[in-house]
């Protein structure tokens, strides 16, 4: 029945994110770019993909360029879609927008916290997650400041709801303000994606449900994992675990008792397909640890696994799962590009192929 | 007046010195290599830390902090033989630099352009000792100059107290380069003076031999290098991933030992090379 109404509003941008979506690159593409000897030959295998960015690039760049360049086209094919939408799509993309006002309020108040120019900060922000309350963010010198002065009135406000104390802004806080802030936005988006009148029953909510419910999983594993050794205590960590996926409640108590990678093992091996992750991962690298040869990190393996999910929603038709599958897709795509081309510029060849390629 | 006896015994000094001379290039290639691992692991480990970022955003210089200070500076010590010994001295520990000059050292940027994340850790204090009394780098003193005595003045807390272990690893391996380069300043100030001791060494060799009438006809016809070498400025030395500045540098100093069999040949070799 769904599939009756669904084109009236919402199929050409579904239409449109397919063809997104075919325009991602492939394996032998990625195998045509590993074989690039420098970047001005990955500047020219990208060309069909990039070239409206990437044409002006004058040489020689730097592989942040070419990142910058790519996400830049990211952001003009999502404001395009976004422009598109309406109804409950418009709603679920702005939903994909907070994640980047999050990340862009933690640069700011890092960057305030270090004294660095507003102005400089600003133009690193990601344009996805710019707002217009973001250049006064720089006024804040406590979460309550940070809350009543600026986020009272931004799409971020609700996810700050439990979360207010007067602590002062350091790295710490920060940290802590920037993954709390992250669980109630997820929280938030899984409960929008499953009891909103229009979406609650159809295949968004179920598809939504899942990866929603995985990038939780996965955040609460990194935090853990990237929590040893620093300050952060037990019962603060505890609180930035979201209260969704597969891990809660049981998986997440454990983790948050965790006091070493074998812990964490021990503490995700209840869902059964997380435990061949930290087989393949390597256990004690903790995240993002280097392996020899083609050994791939915890990481990698996560990546993995959401672009897997990502490529699975495009099996599915009538469903806004897919424009939230093209975005990973395209970011994965550039950090990809963005590997490919700091190994070619470092001379490092023998790990270049780990880039994560799904189609 | 020279003997016999004399011009054989200045002539086994000359030996000698050759052969520590040619140790010392051997020293030297030993850090060069070092140092080119511990940035290449470096730099490789930043680009994993970019690729597993949990947050959008590069590990760079957005994240610096303005407030920075020289954690690790320099102490140079000048001995008897003009030979400068350079060693890693930890900052955060102030009592001995209140009077001495800060001066921060240039860092060449990556190659690629990108930005020198490294720059954090080689923002050396360059700390001017000359007249100090303790001239040989005590090998303890710069491993303890990479641990740091407060963790809160850890730049890496810049970059989020979350942060991929990957970019810790990378932070290890720039400060792991901190010591090799040291040596390798030290090696270099070395060479210079064995150079210099070298020449003079066989300029009074020759004087003695053409006293003694001892045939010249082997020597070479012409006197090389009379007036200094020039020795690779500090500027090439600078802590970069520049690939060709390597090249440049350990060619003239693998041409200089690779022809040293015969000791004589080789000092001339090198020499001409470093002209």
């Amino acid at each position: 029945m769904e599939g009756l109404f669904f084109n009236i509003h919402s199929g050409y941008v579904e239409g449109i994110v397919r063809g997104y979506r075919n325009s991602l690159l492939t394996s032998s593409n990625y195998s045509n770019l590993t074989q690039c000897e420098t970047l001005e030959d990955l500047k020219l295998q990208l060309t069909p993909s990039y070239g409206e960015q990437l044409s002006n690039v004058a040489s020689p760049f730097p592989t942040s360029t070419i990142a910058a360049k790519a996400t830049e086209k990211l952001v003009q094919d999502f404001r395009y879609l976004r422009a598109q939408a309406t109804g409950a799509l418009a709603k679920f993309m702005d939903f994909l927008t907070y994640s980047y006002m999050i990340d862009n309020v933690a640069l700011l108040i890092t960057g305030t916290l270090h004294e660095r120019d507003t102005k400089d900060l600003l133009e690193r922000c990601h344009p996805l997650g710019f707002f217009e309350g973001l250049p006064a963010l720089c006024v804040a010198s406590n979460i309550e400041e940070l809350y009543s002065i600026v986020l009272v009135e931004t799409p971020l406000a609700p996810f700050f709801k439990d979360n207010l104390r007067s602590a002062d802004l350091d790295e710490l806080n920060i940290e802590i303000v920037r993954n709390t802030l992250y669980k109630s936005y997820l929280e938030a988006f899984h409960e929008f994606c499953t009891t909103d009148p229009e979406l609650s029953g159809t295949a968004t909510a179920e598809l939504m449900s899942e990866i929603i419910g995985f990038e939780a999983d996965r955040r609460a594993i990194n935090i853990t994992l990237n929590s040893f050794g620093t300050e952060l205590s037990k019962s603060d960590r505890k609180k930035l675990y979201p209260e969704i996926g597969k891990l809660h409640p049981e998986g997440t108590l454990m983790l948050s008792r965790a006091d070493d990678p074998e812990a964490v093992r021990l503490a995700i091996e209840i869902v059964g397909e997380y435990r061949s992750f930290f087989d393949q991962g390597g256990i004690g690298q903790g995240g993002g640890g280097i392996g020899g040869g083609t050994q791939k990190s915890l990481e990698d393996v996560f990546y993995q696994k959401e672009m897997e999910l990502a490529k699975g929603t495009f099996t599915h038709h009538f469903t806004f799962a897919v424009v939230y599958a093209w975005l990973k897709l395209q970011e994965q795509e550039i950090r990809n590009i963005t590997w490919i081309a700091e190994c070619i510029a470092q001379n490092q060849k023998d790990r270049i192929g780990n880039y994560i390629s799904v189609f | 007046m020279a003997t016999q006896e004399d011009l054989d015994e200045l002539q086994d000094k000359l030996d000698l010195l050759i052969i520590s001379y040619l140790d010392l290039f051997d020293k030297y290639q030993a850090s060069r290599a070092e140092i080119s691992r511990a940035l290449s692991d470096g730099f490789f480990n930043l680009a994993q830390a970019n690729f597993n970022a949990p947050n959008r955003g590069r590990y760079g210089q957005d994240m610096y902090d303005n407030r920075m200070q020289a954690l690790r500076g320099v102490r140079i010590a000048v001995d008897e033989t003009d030979v400068t010994a350079y060693t890693l001295t930890d900052l955060t520990t102030p009592p001995e630099i209140e009077n001495s000059e800060k001066v921060e050292l240039e860092t060449s940027p990556k190659l690629d352009g990108s930005e020198p994340e490294s720059v954090k850790e080689k923002d050396s204090g360059l700390l001017d000792q000359a007249n100090s009394d303790t001239p040989d780098a005590d090998p303890d003193d710069s491993e303890a100059a990479l641990t740091l005595a407060n963790p809160k003045t850890d730049p890496l807390r810049w970059f989020g107290i979350l942060r991929p272990t990957a970019l810790g690893s990378a932070q290890k391996n720039f400060v792991h380069s901190l010591p090799p380069i040291m040596k390798l300043v030290s090696t270099l100030s070395d060479i210079e003076s064995h150079e210099k001791r070298i020449r003079d060494l066989r300029h009074t060799v020759r004087g003695m031999r053409k006293e003694l009438g001892i045939n010249l006809d082997d020597e070479p016809a012409e006197e090389p290098a009379e007036e200094p070498v020039l020795m690779p400025s500090l500027e090439k030395l600078s802590i970069s991933n520049n690939t060709a500045g390597d090249e440049t540098i350990d060619g003239d100093r693998s041409e200089g030992t690779t022809s040293g069999e015969r000791p004589d040949e080789g000092t001339e070799k090198v020499i001409k090379s470093t002209e």
